[in-house]
């Protein structure tokens, strides 16, 4: 349940980003058909219930300042293993808000059975269910009252009911839909409202709605949800507006004059969010007095800007892949053995670089791939370039590194102590760390060199 | 009595009124083609109408007990009391609007006048 909740997590920030993009083009979009403006939620829906993306450049995801590691291949802000790192780290891509995130998070804490982050993320998940069966609930229960109150509703043709107990006409059902309207409408009143609900059923929009109130549900806790459903709901309204109203000759004064007699008529509750109808009256009404039949050249542009909206919003950033290892790339290998927990080591060597590197990548392995090892890189100025490794394994690597002499060391991780019951495998490692620098000849890695670099760093135990 | 029958309610009575005397299990027949109803909806109403004195509902035969012209009646005069202030004329007025009436309805209309005038 706490892997489902830290995905939906990074899910619904990602959506979150998205649907500020898509809020932002749809002011662009205000003068364009609304089919346009209607689209471009289909992004935010894919963003809300799809984990992974394709990779481009131009994706809007690249203004975040991000790590690698969190573009590839679903987006991952919070990691899914933050319950067990020793000091947890988000990345929403912005640094102020990522230092003082990660600042408040608490660190691991190595001889209690559960880190504190642990039950954070398992109260978190908890009250995370609990807000969807709420949801859920009234959801059902205002459908529940809707439909009792709607048993008297009379049949007129088709699919079409009156009832005196709906004040504006809406649909309600999922495989037959009805579309139910007040009694007493002038045959014109009632002519345009049917074509504007036949048009909804046409298109499915009930069923739309349903999927994005599904939607909705599981990421109630996210307040740029609630707006993109109301935005959306409205969207969809407009749309099927313009579509009665190009329908024909001027209509736009009958039109809105009838969405008005509905607007103004408000003594029975609206229907629940499984039903819908008639919903920010008065922006439909302003656009569609403002309508008229589109130019092409609008048109042309409008579908153009959502279609470039869309992929941007979609994808997720390039991620250049990993230099492959070649042969003569400069590589200093540091076999290791029997480290204690908690204990770290200096390994025999040293890095020298003689310009500032993007990348050093390092490639680790060690026998217990059940615990946590942490690798570091330190400066001559004890500034310290580090990562934490687990599952015996990895190809990573440290970024932004500036020229100068490191020392490296590793530690057996305290971490590690608190596991002592559940691993069975030894609680020393050994094995194996290669630093690479592909492609730099003029790096040099020597050896027994910068042994003066770690005389220097002796004193300061790396932390 | 006495009571505003509403919309649906109004459309079930016809439905007596239509057929009646009738048994209940028709009345269920015929609210299910013409209304569109359950037959629980169709005995929760015919319940509440013989409740209010509408209907009754003896041995299984559903017979209306207020004529349709009593409830027409009722209806206009509560229309012409909330829309004109309860001024026939005020009201006949505006039905005919700029419209003619022929010989025969005017004929027809001036017996009811005669036929309704006081003393």
């Amino acid at each position: 349940m706490e892997a489902v909740f830290l995905k939906v997590l990074n899910m619904s920030l990602t959506a979150g980003y998205v649907i500020l993009a898509v809020l932002l083009v749809r002011l662009l979009l205000r003068r364009a058909p609304k089919k346009y403006s209607y689209a471009l939620w289909s992004v935010v829906a894919f963003r809300l219930c799809c984990p992974v993306s394709f990779q481009a450049v131009f994706s809007l995801l690249s203004l975040l300042r991000l790590d690698r590691a969190a573009a590839e291949p679903a987006m991952t802000y919070i990691p899914t293993d933050i319950g067990m790192m020793a000091t947890p780290r988000v990345t929403v891509g912005i640094p102020a808000v990522d230092a003082a995130l990660s600042a408040s998070l608490p660190a691991a804490e190595p001889m209690t059975s559960a880190n504190p982050m642990q039950i954070w993320i398992f109260v978190g998940a908890v009250l995370w269910c609990a807000g969807m069966a709420a949801m859920l609930l009234y959801a059902l229960v205002s459908y529940a009252c809707l439909h009792h109150r709607l048993r008297t509703a009379v049949w007129m043709e088709g699919n079409v009911w009156r009832s005196d107990r709906v004040c504006s006409p809406f649909i309600l059902g999922v495989f037959r839909p009805r579309i139910y309207i007040p009694f007493g409408l002038s045959d014109e009143t009632r002519g345009y409202v049917l074509a504007h609900e036949q048009f909804h059923l046409r298109r499915l929009d009930h069923i739309v709605r349903l999927l994005a109130f599904l939607l909705l549900t599981v990421h109630w806790f996210n307040p740029l949800c609630h707006l993109a459903f109301s935005r959306m709901t409205r969207d969809m309204e407009m749309r099927c507006d313009e579509q009665v109203l190009s329908g024909g000759e001027d209509r736009s004064k009958p039109y809105s004059l009838s969405l008005l007699a509905f607007a103004s008529n408000r003594r029975l509750p609206s229907p629940g969010p499984l039903a819908f109808g008639e919903s920010g009256v008065k922006a439909r009404i302003r656009n569609i007095l403002c309508w008229k039949q589109p130019k092409r050249w609008v048109t042309v542009l409008a579908a153009v800007l959502c279609v470039a909206a869309l992929a941007v919003c979609a994808a997720n950033p390039f991620v250049e892949p990993e230099p492959p290892l070649k042969e003569g790339d400069p590589t200093v290998n540091f076999p290791f053995a029997d480290l204690e927990p908690g204990e770290s080591i200096w390994l025999d060597g040293a890095v020298i670089l003689t310009e500032e590197l993007s990348d050093v990548a390092f490639q680790i392995s060690y026998e217990q791939s059940g615990l946590t090892v942490d690798i570091g890189l330190v400066a001559e100025d004890g500034t310290t370039y580090g990562t934490s490794v687990t599952g015996g394994s990895a190809n990573q690597a440290i970024e932004r590194l500036p020229a100068g002499a490191y020392a490296v060391f590793l530690r057996n991780s305290e971490v590690n102590l608190q596991y002592a019951e559940t691993v069975t495998e030894p609680l020393t490692v050994t094995g194996a760390i290669a630093l690479t620098w592909p492609g730099m000849d003029e790096l040099t890695a020597e050896r027994g060199v910068a042994h003066a670099a770690q005389e220097f760093l002796a004193e300061t135990e790396p932390v | 009595m006495g009571q505003k029958l509403c919309e649906s309610d109004y459309r079930f009575m016809c439905v007596i009124w239509d057929n009646e005397p009738l048994s209940s299990r028709a009345l269920v027949e015929q609210c299910a083609a013409r209304l569109g109803w359950k037959k629980s909806t169709t005995y929760t109403t015919l319940k509440k109408l013989c409740d209010k004195g509408y209907a009754a509902n003896e041995d299984t035969i559903v017979r209306a007990l207020i004529p349709r012209e009593e409830v027409q009646a009722q209806e206009s005069e509560r229309f012409v009391e909330r829309a004109f202030a309860g001024s026939l004329p005020g009201f006949l007025a505006a039905f005919l609007g700029g419209k003619t009436i022929s010989e025969q309805e005017a004929a027809e209309l001036k017996r009811l006048i005669d036929a309704h005038r006081e003393g």
